[in-house]
């Protein structure tokens, strides 16, 4: 803990030192025109020559080299008065009473000759708990520096090495040597504990984990113009379990990834990994030890008017990528082609393939998804006309059951007397053997909007309404949903005013269940003033808003309003 | 069904080849004997076979000065890369590019940010042939927003589309290559629909996280309630949870989520790629196997629909066997003499699990949310086992199946346990 705390107030110190370092420097230096005919791979670019104007317009105009640091501190902060009353106001999602809310984030910049330097701290404070449990947090804190082609990341810093790798932030420090210029080996590595916050770093009570701690480096090198390849080794290690059931895993990854572009408009790209697991999967269970692989292929083939990509994917059960993204037990095959037919209509048709219970197949669970749609611009020769269909079929096969659903949707946009119409209707049949389920929906969504500018104010009306029907021949009951609303948008530019007002109501009427009656109503008015108190870019707001939930059940019953001021703005500065 | 499924793709590729005569070579790529091709061409790393003519670059996360690389590759068969010329103003003005005998190219300016550039290429043969310059067109942009205004916006758009409940408006924010596949939410999405009405997710940003390969990692709070349609009941939740987005074009979209899932919640353990690693018992929502909504604590949400296993109960009677013990075949869930499990109560409760592997679990292991262990057991623990009430024990009887036994009360002839088994 102490240790961990040295590190971040070094880090603090650091970076908060660099900036009057540098300040103290306030020259100016200009910088030269690239030469495009002179880059030389393996040489950097001269920006040291002064600033010359060229004939040219774009290759010899090189931005102003500041050496001043910038400042920005971002604020952002609102007070709610929520009231809730009835007898269901458990069911409420806000918190009671008066809560506030306040964001503040610090971003520091700037550079030096070929040294860069950023620090972002951001930090919230909030007494409602559905908000945030702790009252102070930190929210973000990253440092960077950046010297030629060196690169250093400390505190929330997120390194993607590949897809089964590393693909997640961590906590703590990561460094890559990268030359745009040359084919160089791009080399990146990184230490860390994936925490999800810095409160679990902290040992907050309230934002316990397990310490997950990942080091490991990944290289990427262009060995010819048409491929590319990337090696990883990643290696993490829990420990500190929280609770008794918290399973344990040490972890080593290797992972291969690459891709070839042998002609234009191709690319394949792949990834193969394997992980070495030993698993303690509670505090009372023995260790176990097992070995994983993933693999996947995609291959895109991209030439108008067509664009086909086809994938596939295989990840056994064993694998484990506890800091990448995999679903383990997985096989997954793919195939998608985008045909432009003409300018204006596009067909697009997909099908995939998966299945689960790769070591015994008799358990597997089978899943087929065709799909298949057409998408028609300017159709009618209307300007503004977009139609869309599409359909869809999502079969399962299991020894256990099998079901078979199928989605429909049609879409259309257009423009008619000025306001902008977008409708859509969807049939969807889910079907699950054995009498499982049987169900048919129907949905409908229309949308007008529109907006007129006068003299002065600019108006923005706005309705929305959707239905659906879902019919469940197994129970015999139709579930029945309304869904409207109407909303008025009013913007006063000379004024800096910006506004809206919006009602609806959603009905529920449950062919088994609780029928439910929602009615909801919101309004905000925001004041972007060109200085208030000579701050620049602010935002004052205040907002209402109520949802009445009615239900057939009395006592679930609940009535949530909610009143909010606020006020946001940035400081800039310089030193 | 594996050969079937590998037909079809076989048979969508017969299908695409079949269309040539709508409209010829595209398959071929580009790539034909006397064309003067362009195998590929970068705009500050980004691939320019993935900008579809419009790229934005965000201002803060531009190099030095402001500088842009152009680099790629030109070829022709039949003769030489002579030159290979830039314009950013719509062909008004060109200039060229340095140029490798193998036809790697590269081209660096310092752009304006304020401005927009119209950018093309040209790449000439020594005969005087060209590329085709218009498919080269892309309108390179700067946004001056920075990453975390665009992720906001982004997320805002995301939430917005569930919330109303707008499928497609919500697909056009994922990407292609969501991970772990946008049909796959496609469907769990629209399950989602079918079973939530009026949505409503606050979520707060705790912190934003940027990778070098346009990947954006968002950690978040979010406080949520939907009502079931089936029910009518209401439902909160609230908690941590995170997911990357990718910017494509200058728009970020969704590309995996980690468990607590915000989306496509009906089919979570198909969706999220990882949980958060968090210790924490906060209501969390999910959906079970068979459609059901519930809210359990976070630590339990995970496998609500993937261990379809059912709690069982049963009563087993020391009397069957012999006084002082008791068999019990979980498969055909009945007294089996050569069965699976012995207990005995020679000076309290015990079990034998032959030499079966057993592991003991934690004292408080809740059946409903832990997932039956498919490792960690101890081999062959030898003789018998004292187990006390309360306890919860896993016994693994290889190829027939596996328990997780949780023993609720003992009487002295009869012991109650609560099970669950899978072969």
């Amino acid at each position: 803990m102490k240790q961990k705390c040295k590190i971040i107030f070094t880090c603090l110190l650091m970076f908060l030192f660099c900036p009057f370092v540098f300040a103290q420097d306030n020259q100016m230096s200009g910088s030269g025109p690239i030469q495009s005919e002179g880059v030389s791979p393996g040489s950097p670019v001269d920006l040291s020559v002064p600033l010359v104007s060229s004939s040219t317009q774009f290759n010899s105009q090189p931005s102003e080299k500041s050496k001043t640091t910038d400042v920005r501190i971002n604020f952002g902060g609102q007070v709610n008065y929520n009231d809730i009353t009835g007898p269901g106001k458990a069911s409420s999602s806000l918190s009671e009473g008066v809560r506030h809310f306040e964001n503040i984030g610090i971003n520091i910049r700037g550079d030096k000759n070929d040294f860069k330097y950023q620090m972002n701290v951001s930090g919230r404070v909030t007494n409602d708990e559905r908000v945030d449990p702790i009252f102070v947090a930190l929210t973000s804190l990253q440092a960077k520096l950046e010297y030629k082609n060196n690169f250093l990341n400390m505190g929330d810093i997120y390194e993607a090495f590949s897809q089964y790798s590393l693909n997640t932030a961590l906590k703590g420090v990561s460094y890559k040597y990268k030359n745009s210029s040359t084919r160089t080996p791009e080399i990146s590595a990184v230490f860390g504990s994936a925490y999800p916050r810095w409160e679990s770093w902290f040992k907050d009570a309230k934002a316990k984990s397990i310490n997950r701690t990942a080091y490991g480096a990944n290289i990427k090198q262009e060995l010819t113009d048409t491929l590319k390849l990337g090696f990883t080794a990643l290696k993490s290690d829990d420990s500190q379990r929280v609770a008794d059931t918290d399973p344990l895993y040490n972890n080593t990854l290797y992972s291969f990834d690459g891709e070839y572009r042998p002609i234009a408009g191709l690319s394949i790209s792949a990834e193969a990994a394997m992980s070495q697991t030993e698993l303690e999967a509670n505090s009372t269970a023995s260790k176990t030890s097992y070995n994983g692989n993933a693999f996947k292929l995609e291959i895109v083939g991209d030439e108008d008017p067509s664009r086909v990509v086809l994938g596939y994917e295989r990840v056994n059960p064993e694998f484990e990528s506890l800091l990448g993204s995999a679903i383990k037990d997985r096989e997954r095959a793919s195939a998608r082609w985008r045909y432009k037919y003409t300018p204006n209509t596009t067909f697009d048709s997909k099908f995939a393939w998966y299945r689960n219970s790769l070591n015994d197949t008799s358990k597997s669970t089978n899943n087929y998804k065709p799909e298949a749609g057409i998408n028609i611009k300017r159709i009618f020769d209307r300007k503004y006309s977009n139609l869309n269909f599409n359909v869809k079929l999502d079969l399962k096969n299991s020894s256990a059951n099998n079901s078979s659903d199928y989605f429909a949707d049609l879409g259309y946009r257009d423009r008619f007397i000025g306001l902008d119409v977008d409708a859509g209707a969807g049939f969807t049949s889910y079907n699950v053997d054995k009498n499982t389920r049987e169900t048919l929906d129907y949905s409908g969504r229309l949308s007008v909007s529109t907006r007129k500018s006068f003299e002065k104010i600019i108006l923005k009306p706005s309705l929305n309404a959707s239905s659906n029907y879902i019919d469940d021949n197994i129970n015999n009951t139709t579930d029945k949903i309304f869904e409207y609303s109407v909303s008025l948008g009013i913007d006063l530019p000379d004024s800096k005013l910006t506004s809206n007002f919006k009602f609806g109501q959603n009905i529920l009427k449950a062919g088994a269940g609780d029928n439910a009656d929602s009615l909801f109503v919101n309004a905000g008015i925001y004041y972007r003033p060109d200085a208030f108190f000579g701050i620049e870019d602010c935002t004052l707001f205040a907002r209402a808003m109520m949802n009445d939930f009615a239900f057939e059940t009395d006592t679930r019953n609940f009535n949530e309003k909610s009143f909010s001021i606020g006020i946001s703005f940035p400081l800039d500065f310089k030193i | 069904m594996r050969k079937i499924s590998i037909l079809i793709l076989f048979m969508m590729l017969a299908v695409f080849a079949s269309v040539q005569q709508v409209q010829a070579k595209w398959w071929i790529f580009g790539k034909s004997s006397d064309e003067v091709t362009l195998n590929y061409m970068h705009i500050n790393k980004a691939s320019y076979e993935d900008m579809n003519g419009k790229a934005v670059f965000f201002k803060d996360s531009l190099a030095q000065s402001n500088e842009m690389t152009i680099n790629g590759k030109a070829s022709v068969k039949k003769a030489k890369i002579g030159a290979v010329m830039v314009s950013l103003d719509n062909k008004e003005t060109w200039e060229k590019a340095k140029l490798n005998d193998n036809g790697t190219f590269e081209y660096k300016f310092y752009a304006d940010t304020s401005k927009t550039y119209d950018f093309y290429l040209k790449a000439i043969d020594t005969t005087g042939k060209t590329n085709d310059i218009e498919k080269t067109y892309v309108k390179i942009t700067f946004s001056s927003q920075d990453v975390s205004a665009l992720v906001k916006e982004t997320m805002d758009k995301l939430f917005r589309a569930y919330q109303t409940e707008n499928l497609t408006a919500f697909m056009s924010l994922v990407s292609d290559n969501f991970i772990p596949g946008a049909d796959i939410l496609d469907s769990a999405v629209r399950r989602d629909f079918i079973l939530f009405d009026y949505i409503k997710i606050d979520y707060f940003i705790n912190n934003i996280v940027q990778a070098g390969d346009g990947k954006v990692f968002v950690s978040f709070q979010y406080n949520r309630s939907v009502i079931s349609t089936k029910t009518g009941q209401t439902f909160t939740d609230k908690g941590m949870t995170e997911l990357v987005l990718k910017n494509e074009n200058g728009q970020f979209k969704l590309f995996s989520m980690k468990h607590p899932l915000m989306f496509g919640l009906s089919d979570a353990s198909e969706i999220a790629t990882g949980s958060v690693n968090q210790n924490s018992n906060e209501d969390t929502l999910v959906v079970g196997y068979d459609g059901t909504i519930k809210v359990v604590p976070f630590n339990e949400s995970f496998n609500q629909d993937g261990d379809s296993a059912e709690i069982k109960t049963i009563t087993l009677n020391f009397q069957h066997l012999n006084p002082l013990n008791s068999t019990y075949d979980f498969e055909n869930e009945e007294y089996d003499s050569a069965g699976y499990m012995v207990l005995n109560i020679g000076s309290g409760l015990h079990l034998n699990p032959g030499t079966a592997p057993v592991q003991q679990l934690p004292a408080g292991t809740s059946l409903s949310s832990t997932p039956i262990p498919s490792s960690g057991y101890a081999v062959d623990p030898g003789g018998m086992i004292v187990v006390t009430l309360g306890e919860v024990w896993a016994i693994d009887f290889g190829a027939r199946g596996k328990v997780l036994l949780l023993f609720k009360s003992f009487t002295g002839t009869a012991v109650i346990i609560d099970y669950k088994y899978q072969k």
